[in-house]
């Protein structure tokens, strides 16, 4: 064990629903992810991608077993201390956009940053320079209503960056979109992956662009087959 | 590091709050109508105690002084009581009254009354007769010996002007011929059988020189009248009934009253924080996944908690003021046309009176804002324990 510590790591992880019967959406999960690492999660769906996705995202909470988060026990903290870690530490990309309907994108960006307690023009520069870099300098004052389903996806990406998390996790980021804007998007998490040495988690439906990862993760029935 | 509000929060609440306007009108709505109402109502109500004080106090005695006990119809040694009482401390003006019950005859016309005999400038500063004068003169009846004001449907009734003659006939009495000096308007019945002439002349009159029925007292204070009234008792030994004694019944009433008015404020209240509660709820379901991408972007529930609040201060903020305003306008409105109300009911008022008294307003809108937030906090609660994965995957 020469390396460096992993910035992510699940020991045993399990996530049991009791819908009448006992069913594992995810079965004690085994895994480590380095820093700056660009992981595809692939499988069928059903098979606990999105559970595994919102366990690292501290969105849900496991039923037993424990999640490191650069090798702190997030497992038991409280919804503060939760909230904190989502807001400085991770950057969540969703299928479809998710953006808040009623404000702007330059507004979209800059809200993770005023969670933080960033001042407002602190905000701006930040959420400005982002905007620029996917590529929508003169769309920013626009609402979400006013975009295109591949701009706003890449609003949504630059919200998720803003915080300059260590951790990026894209929830079928291009699954909403067609094939054509879906690769450029891939292609900027990629060149954005590279370029901040940032940890990108992704869950894909598409082989072609979990082949262009890593490392793919891929689950079935709530296991982790392979590494 | 972390302040206990934010201002992102309050710039969500406000972006969320005015982006569905029918919602947001309908919410602010609510509560503009129920301070509306409230405050309407208040006014109404002091509006009538107010009206009712007043003319307890200003027309009447604030205390009358009776014999000391019932079997007694008359107060002796008038002068010398009337002396002790405004020596009194707080008292402004003493009146000696001799009451007695006869008969006025003009031509063929004949009415009972009640001749009230008095010294008029006293009686005057006690009963404020002059106000009520319609023609003629109340104190000239100083210096005229026999002269009369008579209340104006009397003076009708009897078919009398000023200037005519009227004779007062009692058995055992001399008839005495008055002269008709001064018409009274109260407005009430008992412009029909009232008639004043000097206490000297009804004394002799009734051939009871140096007796009188009531001796009327007027006090710079009237709500320390009770215990003026309690030190003339000790100090003349005769009967004194203060003007709060004398409408205990129907001070009681109001207070009743009052009691009943505010569980009905009550209700209002209620239903407007309802309204508001409903607003809010609506807003969150509508707004479930704004909510998750929240928490995701690092929202805590207490955030998210402030966020909902926040809306529903805001809501009930604009409500109150407009219904402030509202209230406002209507008391105004209502206050410019005379309602009439039927006098038995409401112990000799007229019309309905309104009073402006910002007190009330302020009572409202405070009571509102509180409710306000009481009706925010369950919806807001629910939003800020919603399950964050649910509420993004929610449609």
């Amino acid at each position: 064990m020469t390396e460096e510590s992993p910035i992510i790591e699940l020991k045993n992880l399990t996530k049991t629903y009791k819908n009448g019967m006992e069913f594992h959406a995810l079965d004690n999960a085994n895994l480590k992810i380095k820093k700056g690492e660009f992981v595809a999660i692939v499988g069928p769906s059903g098979s606990g991608k999105s559970t595994l996705m919102h366990l690292i995202g501290l969105l849900d909470t496991p039923s037993s077993g424990t999640l490191l988060i650069d090798r702190n026990d997030v497992t038991n903290m409280s919804d503060k201390e939760r909230s904190e870690i989502r807001n400085r530490m991770l950057g969540f990309v969703f299928q479809y956009h998710h953006l808040l309907p009623d404000f702007t994108a330059l507004e979209n960006v800059m809200m993770p940053l005023l969670i933080a307690g960033k001042k407002r023009k602190e905000a701006k520069v930040i959420a400005e320079k982002l905007l620029k870099e996917v590529g929508l300098e003169d769309r920013m004052d626009h609402k979400p209503g006013e975009l295109s389903g591949g701009q706003n996806q890449r609003v949504a990406i630059a919200r998720a960056l803003s915080c300059s998390p260590a951790i990026v996790l894209g929830d079928e980021p291009t699954g909403n979109l067609d094939t054509k804007t879906g690769d450029m998007i891939y292609e900027l998490l990629r060149q954005l992956n590279k370029e901040y040495n940032q940890t990108f988690i992704v869950v894909t439906h598409n082989d072609d662009m979990a082949l262009k990862a890593d490392r793919i993760i891929r689950l079935v029935d709530g296991k982790i087959t392979v590494q | 590091m972390y302040e206990f509000i934010q201002m992102y929060e309050l710039k969500i609440a406000l972006r969320q709050a005015f982006s569905r306007k029918r919602q947001t009108f309908f919410a602010i709505l609510a509560v503009a109508l129920a301070v509306a109402v409230i405050t309407v109502m208040m006014a109404m109500l002091s509006g009538f105690q107010g009206e009712l004080i007043k003319s307890s106090i200003e027309n009447n005695p604030h205390i009358v002084v009776n014999p000391h006990d019932e079997k007694e119809e008359f107060i002796h040694l008038y002068r010398y009581n009337s002396a002790l009482i405004s020596e009194k401390e707080g008292v402004i003006a003493v009146s000696p009254k001799y009451l007695g019950q006869t008969a006025l005859e003009h031509r063929d016309n004949a009415e009972g009354v009640s001749l009230q005999g008095v010294e008029p400038e006293a009686e005057d500063k006690v009963m404020r007769v002059s106000k009520d004068i319609v023609k003629g003169s109340f104190l000239s009846l100083t210096h005229t010996r026999h002269g009369i004001v008579l209340g104006d449907k009397l003076a009708e009734n009897l078919g009398v002007q000023i200037g005519d003659r009227v004779d007062a006939v009692f058995p055992g009495s001399k008839t005495t011929s008055f002269k008709v000096i001064g018409l009274i308007h109260t407005g009430t019945a008992a412009d029909e059988v009232t008639a004043y002439a000097r206490l000297d002349s009804v004394q002799d009159f009734f051939n009871e020189p140096g007796i009188v029925s009531t001796i009327g007292v007027r006090v710079a204070d009237p709500y320390k009248a009770d215990s003026t009234a309690r030190s003339i008792e000790r100090e003349t030994g005769l009967n004194a009934v203060s003007w709060i004694e004398a409408n205990a019944e129907i001070l009681n009433l109001l207070n009743t009253q009052k009691i009943f008015v505010n569980v009905f404020y009550l209700l209002i209240y209620g239903i407007a924080g309802f309204g508001i509660a409903n607003a809010l709820i609506t807003i969150i379901s509508q707004r479930t996944r704004e909510i998750g991408i929240l928490k995701a972007m690092g929202a805590s529930q207490k955030s998210i908690m402030i966020v909902f609040l926040f809306q529903s201060v805001i809501l009930g903020a604009i409500g109150l003021v407009l219904g402030t305003i509202l209230g406002y306008i209507a008391t105004i409105t209502l206050q410019s046309y005379k309602i009439a109300v039927p006098q038995e009911m409401y112990y000799g008022l007229q019309t309905l009176p309104l009073e402006v008294e910002p007190l009330n307003f302020v009572y409202a809108a405070f009571f509102a804002f509180i409710i306000n937030i009481i009706s925010g906090i369950y919806p807001a609660r629910k939003a800020a324990k919603l399950d964050p994965v649910k509420a993004i995957e929610s449609a």
